[in-house]
């Protein structure tokens, strides 16, 4: 199990699918800033003041990392953003489901609509071990050479 | 791991949204207009529904609004508030600093009512009581010529003195 794990092919295709799965939510989330803007505040989670602000950054940071990351571009250190990212949604949703609010969890903008619910974190946590074989597995970059951390 | 490289990362990804959001049709504002407020205290009032009554810049529509949350705009000086009722009723009581735009007026008067108001205003209408349809003709007439953010004060006149909040006459 442990050499198939750190067989290349199976970190290439792990590093490809978690930055492939935050690049469409990114695309999504620009195309239709208004209804990721409703969802985020239908969570009751940030002051309103600053609703606009992270609608209009946190798709961009999803989208530079994913693309990045696609491309084997610095894995180590978008593999990290786009894992914290990944945290903070997972406990936007964990929030939601204990106060009982079901709303749409904004995952994907309205592309696919996923309810806040234990199903969304059981994907969560899937994509989370996907991401953190990637960061676990990424090569360091150290001054134009490439190390690996392993 | 670079710290470095990822605080840069973060900040080139910021810089692009606030520069893509500047220049797309689909951009939205930066920070919510002053219609988040009274959005910000319906849902904190209201957290079951607060679904059915989130902030949308972008919805061209109005909104009812309460008693306490016009106040709350009134006494913060955030909204507009505008009287649809003829000039002789305005003038016998109305809202204090209201503006008086009679509804039957509306289509000759309506290029002086357009540049006095800015599209993104809070514009809170009120009548007598929520038995009068004015306010809501008036206010169907603003969404039509594009204000994004209008509310409909139901109480109207009525609650608003109930509550004893301030008031004002213009007669003789």
């Amino acid at each position: 199990m442990k050499t198939l794990l750190q067989n290349k092919n199976v970190i290439t295709i792990s590093r490809i699918l978690f930055a492939a799965v935050f690049l469409f939510s990114a695309v999504l989330k620009i195309y239709d800033p208004v209804s990721f803007l409703k969802t985020v505040n239908n969570y009751n989670l940030l002051p309103l003041t600053y609703i606009n602000l992270f609608v209009i950054i946190i798709p961009w940071i999803e989208f530079v990392s994913g693309l990045l990351l696609l491309f084997n571009f610095y894995p180590k250190e978008n593999s990290a953003i786009l894992l914290s990212l990944l945290f903070l949604f997972t406990v936007a949703v964990l929030t939601a489901i204990s106060r009982g609010i079901d709303i749409d969890c904004g995952c994907f903008g309205n592309f696919f609509l996923q309810g806040t619910n234990w199903l969304k974190i059981f994907e969560n946590v899937i994509l989370f071990l996907i991401g953190y074989h990637t960061f676990h597995n990424a090569p360091v970059f150290v001054k134009n050479k490439t190390k690996n951390n392993r | 791991m670079s710290k470095i490289r990822i605080i840069i990362l973060l900040l080139v990804a910021a810089a692009m949204g606030i520069i893509y959001n500047l220049f797309s049709v689909n951009g939205i504002d930066f920070f919510p207009s002053r219609a988040g407020v009274l959005s910000e205290q319906y849902r904190t009032e209201n957290k079951q529904d607060s679904g059915k009554w989130s902030y949308n810049p972008d919805k061209i529509a109005w909104h009812p609004v309460r008693t306490d949350q016009a106040y709350y705009v009134y006494e913060h000086n955030l909204a507009k508030f505008i009287d649809p009722r003829d000039e002789w009723d305005f003038k016998d009581m109305h809202i204090k600093k209201a503006i008086n735009i009679p509804l039957y007026k509306f289509s000759m008067i309506k290029n002086i009512v357009l540049s006095s108001l800015k599209k993104k205003d809070l514009i809170i209408v009120y009548c007598e009581d929520n038995t009068c349809d004015d306010g809501k003709s008036l206010c169907d007439s603003l969404v039509k010529y594009k204000f994004k953010n209008v509310f409909l004060y139901k109480g109207g006149l009525d609650e608003w003195t109930f509550a004893d909040y301030p008031v004002e006459r213009t007669n003789k």
